[in-house]
């Protein structure tokens, strides 16, 4: 016997079900937005210019970086930066832009303190800014980014240091940092992600009456409903799987139409606060109503901001055999 | 014969203040066009809006929407350098130090918007003059500034294997920002730049552009010493002159909408770029071996330049004297033509005022004095910089000046003449 067996819980399959396909379907709506704007881009553009803003010596460096011809010639549209940036190719970018900058460059000549001895140019100008910037927390990343390499790079029998060891151990110090914030920073995108399906579940529920409440009741009382929405999950158990194929997503919309049509589910504009006759004579005499389908939207919204997946992953527990 | 224009911008929105929106609009209101206008479609609809509805300020905004919010320095220029049929024009482009004015700071940092344009200055070192913007603020001393700048003057940028330039030909100031041209820390900058010719470019339109939003600081700041006269600056004017006074007027519909400081500082900031507070530092150069090249831009405003050529009056001004900024700027040029110059950028997108500049060419002072710009990228809501620049360009060119002709004059002569100098032989 497994848990849709039995009775009392079958209803409550019926809404994760429902749940889980509505939280499909805000999550397409979100993706083509998220397409159309190249929103991941432009988080990841905006997160790097927070982060490498150096206040201290009044420059960002992420803009020297997104400027550069490496990082700029990947986007194919100017408000549409790229999000696949790899480490190797952000660190080599960094270690240019920093020691080519102007404001590097100028503070060279002035500078009092003893000259470097690299033959690299561009090491020789990536130790100078670490030394003639002003201290930052930016800054103190390139020092140890900087010092790092020297103390790992050999040395010959003439104490010279390996310039080339130098410059792969500075680039894979840079290239350890940007994976740790493209980590931190794939987090951070879900949690907004989260954010943006909570509000965009409540406002598609208020538009097509995704009300969990009204839904709930429903399912209590329509065992014919629940099982046709069981009967949906068994035969297209594949829906929040990450293999979907194209043409099963472009299908989801006329699917979910064809399935609200034959269970009869109180879902779609006509049963909206704004087509509903009904609710709107009982709402003017009983706010507690108004209040009700509220929280049944907000439920609902709630129920997006989850994502499909988590769903899905439920229902497979709940109905696996033991 | 070269070409330049001699008045342009091209840095985006990343380079400006985060708030920069505020300065224009309700802070609610700003909020939500920022974040509507990250899509084209929201931007398109907002510079139409802007444009009908935004008076001058507002056209300037939409300009930015337009232009601004490009990827960066390069898009920008590269659009502005598509639009004259001259591939040679040489265009002086100015940065500006906008950090400290009231509405944050930007999100490039300035010497962020410095690399940007040295970049570019890379790419285009045979079109492109750029001006570095400077502001008292933006260094701890006057020393550590006038450092700072020759430094970055002097520092030659590798165009090729085989040539490097200067990356720096000039100047920039904006006064309404915050501070007097006479301002003690800008002293020692502005002795560098008469010692080697660097020109320096002075915001110089009333009530045009923008201002610092920050109302206790501007009004604190109204009357400070002129370093040059060693006395405050209200004096200068003559013992026991009324200090410069903050505007305290109300908007009953611009308080409503938390509009009315703007309105106010907007106009407050004017005393800053008011021509008569250079008389002390144009009397201090003019002493010395070499004067200081100033360039009061955009002749006053539209505004002045037509009511001075209709002889109206001004009404009152917020300044120290009570006159038309543009026959302000005539009188110093008049008074000190070694230093003084005026551009017509913004200007002359108002075609009437063309008939002005030409009257005023014919002046044997003022027309060695006049220079050719635009103001790109803020007019674009007004003309665009190809009819701005091809209008007024067979306009001039039809007005004889003995053996040339104002365009040569405006466009060519007096613009070298005032760019001349150790980083641009």
């Amino acid at each position: 016997m497994t848990l849709p067996d039995i009775p009392i819980l079958s209803t409550a399959i019926a809404i994760v079900i429902s749940w889980a396909l509505y939280a499909l379907f805000c999550s397409y709506i979100l993706e083509a937005w998220v397409q159309i704007k190249a929103d991941r881009g432009r988080f990841m553009k905006n997160y790097m210019y927070q982060q490498l803003m150096d206040n201290v010596n009044g420059i960002n460096w992420a803009d020297g970086i997104y400027s550069h011809g490496t990082i700029d010639l990947l986007s194919r549209d100017p408000k549409k930066p790229s999000n696949d940036i790899s480490p190797k190719l952000f660190a080599e970018t960094l270690i240019e832009v920093v020691g080519s900058s102007h404001l590097v460059q100028s503070g060279i000549v002035s500078f009092k303190g003893p000259p470097t001895a690299y033959q690299s140019p561009l090491l020789r100008s990536f130790k100078y800014a670490t030394l003639i910037l002003n201290t930052s927390d930016v800054i103190s990343l390139f020092r140890q980014g900087m010092n790092s390499a020297e103390v790992k790079a050999s040395k010959d029998i003439n104490g010279n240091i390996n310039e080339a060891e130098i410059h792969n151990y500075l680039v894979g110090y840079f290239e350890n940092w940007f994976t740790e914030f493209t980590q931190r920073l794939t987090l951070w995108y879900k949690k907004k992600t989260r954010e943006t399906l909570f509000y965009l579940g409540t406002i598609v529920a208020i538009f097509i009456n995704v009300d969990s409440l009204q839904l709930f009741d429903f399912y209590n009382n329509s065992p014919t409903a629940v099982a046709g929405v069981t009967r949906f999950y068994k035969a297209n158990p594949n829906w929040g799987s990450d293999t979907v194929s194209n043409t099963q997503l472009n299908l989801l919309a006329s699917t979910l139409d064809s399935l609200v049509k034959e269970t009869k589910l109180p879902v779609g504009f006509q049963h909206s606060v704004f087509k509903d006759k009904t609710f709107q004579q009982h709402v003017k005499s009983n706010w507690w109503l108004g209040a009700l389908k509220f929280l049944g939207i907000l439920i609902s919204g709630f129920a997006a901001s989850f994502g499909a997946p988590f769903w899905f992953d439920l229902l497979k527990k709940a109905t696996s055999k033991p | 014969m070269q070409f330049y224009n001699v008045h342009s911008h091209i840095f985006n929105i990343r380079n400006a203040p985060k708030n920069f929106l505020n300065l224009f609009l309700p802070d609610f209101a700003a909020s939500l066009v920022d974040r509507i206008t990250n899509t084209d479609a929201g931007s398109n609809m907002f510079q139409m809006l802007l444009s009908r509805f935004g008076g001058n300020l507002g056209k300037r905004y939409a300009s930015f929407l337009q232009v601004g919010k490009s990827r960066n320095q390069r898009e920008i220029f590269e659009n502005l350098k598509n639009q004259y049929d001259d591939p040679h024009l040489e265009i002086v482009a100015l940065t500006m130090y906008m950090e400290k004015c009231g509405a944050g700071p930007s999100e490039t940092g300035y010497e962020g918007q410095l690399e940007g344009i040295v970049e570019v200055k890379k790419e285009n070192p045979d079109n492109l003059l750029v001006f570095l913007g400077i502001d008292p603020r933006w260094k701890n001393t006057g020393k550590e500034l006038k450092d700072t700048v020759e430094r970055y003057f002097e520092t030659k940028i590798q165009v090729s294997a085989e040539r490097s330039v200067y990356p720096f030909v000039g100047l920039k100031i904006y006064p309404s920002l915050g501070f007097y041209a006479f301002d003690e820390k800008l002293k020692e900058t502005f002795e560098w730049a008469a010692e080697n010719g660097v020109p320096v470019l002075s915001h110089c339109s009333y009530l045009g552009g923008i201002y610092n939003n920050d109302t206790d600081f501007v009004n604190g700041s109204l009357n400070p010493i002129d370093v040059y006269e060693g006395k405050k600056y209200a004096d200068t004017f003559g013992d026991g002159t009324q200090p410069p006074s903050p505007d305290k007027s109300t908007n009953v519909f611009k308080w409503i909408f938390g509009q009315n400081d703007n309105k106010r500082n907007l106009n407050t900031c004017s005393y800053f770029l008011e021509p008569a507070s250079y008389r002390s530092i144009l009397e201090h150069f003019a002493d010395k071996e070499k004067p200081l090249k100033i360039c009061l831009a955009h002749y006053g405003g539209d505004n002045h330049v037509l009511e001075e050529s209709e002889g109206k009056s001004p009404g009152k001004l917020y300044g120290m004297i009570q006159k038309n900024w543009c026959a302000q700027i005539k009188e110093l040029i008049y008074k000190y033509p070694d230093s003084v110059y005026t551009d017509i950028a913004y200007t002359v997108g108002n075609r009437a005022t063309h008939c002005a500049f030409f009257k005023d060419m014919k002046d044997p002072v003022l027309q060695n004095r006049l220079m050719f710009g635009t103001d790109f990228f803020l007019t674009e809501q007004i003309i665009p910089e190809k009819a701005d620049y091809n209008t007024f360009k067979t306009a001039a060119m039809n007005q004889p000046i003995g053996n040339t002709n104002v365009w040569e004059m405006m466009a060519s002569k007096n613009t070298r003449s005032f760019l001349t100098s150790k980083y641009y032989p």
